[in-house]
């Protein structure tokens, strides 16, 4: 028998997981919380297997009950419940130490395969977000880099009028945009390729061959 | 009644002194024919009133570059009446008209500060209601419909796994109809909630917010959208997060809708002591005489919220070559 707790601010919500578990029988709800200090108080009395735990609270966040449950209880499985499906809250999530993460559409079969995985002390994430996870992590094993260096076709051309020694007015006249806006620019492009000043900037138009050779 | 010249003309200027506003007269070159105290005062020239007259306007107002502009055209290509609403280097908001008079032109000046503050008070009054407005809806959604679509759902799941198998082949697709449709109003309803008040906004801050609305405008017939982010963009002050995000969002918006643009970049650079968001593209664009259209009044809001975080708003656009706004906070390094 798998012991359940969910923890969610509605409680329209906590019905509704109760009674399609209710069908199972290898599940049972064993009490459910609308927020931190109820769950807490709950778990003195009451042992559980898993619970699933929404992010958004009214007057606390999934992920940081997530971590501190994980940290007291480390046997207690947790699988979030959450409308979002977005990459950082997944992540941070999974930073707290949940073994899982179930979107909230996700239908009656899902939802019961899932905590029996999650159970069994494997993870559980539905495809939207094993792509997300994907999709994160390749990013992170891009080169590590402070700097930007892609730059937009409106700032290649003055990039290359800097490197062709055109002075900001000059730019500015010739693309009809203000001074300014030539100047904001300049420091942008300082800014992304992490150069000091103009001839850093000459220095990586000649790299790029962005020079007029006339 | 005063007959000499300088008793008419010592008429006029007690009566001139004796109005709220500032006033010049210049004649067919230019030059100051007459002037009160307070026009010189509202223009801030610090020059005295007596060294000013057979002079020409325009020297005294290199401070004033659009005056300056305005007043030369007038001379210079024949008289013209304006009207212009200038800043002051002192911040101050100026209203200039300018009038033909006998053998000149006559510049009333008049002092619309106040009436300016009170515009922008409204109008950051009117923005914030509207945040709160947007916050209850959101709020609304997550603690009301929200919650029964999900319990719909799974009451519906229930009912569905009962009965699926014992039921006609028309029910069987009417249960996948109505499947079809939760799931679908769910999204739907989970967009538009996250438009009001995006909960990644205030849990991740903007570098995340902003990533998360071009991955959601992406689409595959669409405009390429790009979102550059160059440093480390922390979190920065709540007022100046929801600010630029919602600056994003209605750039990115007005791109998509209107400039029929084949890319759109979104940039956040971290500069120190600033942070620049830049929204490009490479669409139709508009002069700026057209900004008096829906589109144009929202960056106009944009440009007035902006300014009231103490940033700037720049907007380059010309006809056919795209659109290009440029805003700029400056914050405070701790």
């Amino acid at each position: 028998m798998i012991r359940v707790i969910t923890v969610d601010d509605h409680k329209i919500f906590r019905d509704g997981i109760a009674s399609l578990l209710a069908t199972d029988p290898n599940m049972e709800i064993v009490g459910e919380a609308e927020n931190e200090e109820q769950l807490l108080k709950l778990l003195e009395q009451q042992d559980a297997d898993v619970i699933l735990m929404d992010i958004h609270l009214k007057d606390s966040n999934g992920i940081n009950i997530t971590s501190r449950i994980k940290k007291e209880k480390p046997d207690i499985k947790v699988l979030a419940f959450s409308m979002h499906n977005q990459v950082d809250y997944v992540i941070k999530m999974l930073e707290a130490g949940a073994s899982g993460y179930l979107i909230k559409d996700a239908g009656k079969e899902e939802m019961i395969r899932a905590i029996n995985v999650v159970a069994s002390g494997n993870t559980y994430y539905s495809n939207e977000i094993s792509t997300l996870i994907l999709q994160a992590l390749n990013k992170k094993n891009e080169p590590e880099s402070k700097r930007n260096s892609t730059l937009t076709k409106r700032e290649i051309e003055i990039l290359k009028l800097i490197a062709n020694e055109y002075s900001n007015p000059e730019i500015a006249e010739k693309l009809h945009i203000s001074v300014r806006t030539v100047d904001t620019h300049r420091r942008n492009l300082l800014e992304k390729l992490d150069v000091k000043n103009t001839a850093g900037l000459v220095k990586y138009a000649i790299k790029e061959n962005l020079i007029d050779n006339h | 009644m005063k007959s000499s010249k300088t008793e008419i003309y010592d008429y006029l200027t007690s009566i001139i002194g004796a109005v709220p506003y500032g006033i010049v007269a210049v004649d067919m070159e230019g030059e100051i024919t007459m002037l009160n105290e307070r026009a010189l005062y509202y223009l801030e020239i610090s020059e005295e009133a007596a060294n000013l007259v057979e002079r020409k306007l325009t020297e005294f107002l290199d401070h004033l570059p659009d005056l300056a502009q305005a007043v030369e055209q007038c001379t210079t290509f024949g008289r013209e009446d304006f009207e212009l609403s200038i800043q002051t280097p002192g911040k101050r908001h100026m209203s200039v008209r300018a009038r033909e008079i006998l053998n000149g032109m006559i510049l009333t000046i008049e002092d619309i500060t106040a009436t300016k503050e009170v515009e922008r008070a409204t109008l950051n009054a009117m923005l914030d209601g509207q945040e709160r407005e947007r916050r209850r809806w959101a709020q609304e959604i997550h603690d009301g419909v929200g919650p029964v679509l999900s319990s719909i759902k799974m009451n519906l799941d229930q009912v569905q796994e009962e009965v699926f198998d014992k039921t006609s082949e028309h029910n069987q697709e009417n249960f996948r109809i109505v499947q079809e449709l939760l799931k679908s109003v769910t999204r739907d309803l989970r967009s538009i909630s996250h438009d009001l008040m995006p909960s990644a906004l205030e849990d991740f801050g903007l570098e995340s917010a902003l990533k998360n609305l071009c991955k959601k405008v992406q689409s595959t017939e669409g405009p390429k959208v790009q979102c550059i982010v160059t440093g480390k963009i922390d979190r920065l002050d709540s007022k100046v997060e929801l600010a630029l995000f919602r600056a994003g969002q209605e750039l990115l918006h007005n791109a998509l809708k209107y400039a029929n643009a084949t890319r759109i970049s979104i940039q956040l650079i971290r500069h120190s002591g600033s942070i620049v968001l830049m929204v490009e593209d490479d669409g139709i664009g508009f002069n700026k005489d057209e900004l008096n259209t829906k589109a144009g009044i929202g960056l106009k809001n944009i440009a007035t919220r902006i300014k009231s975080t103490g940033g700037e708003f720049v907007l380059e656009s010309q006809e056919e070559q795209g659109t290009m706004v440029i805003i700029e906070i400056p914050l405070d390094e701790k």
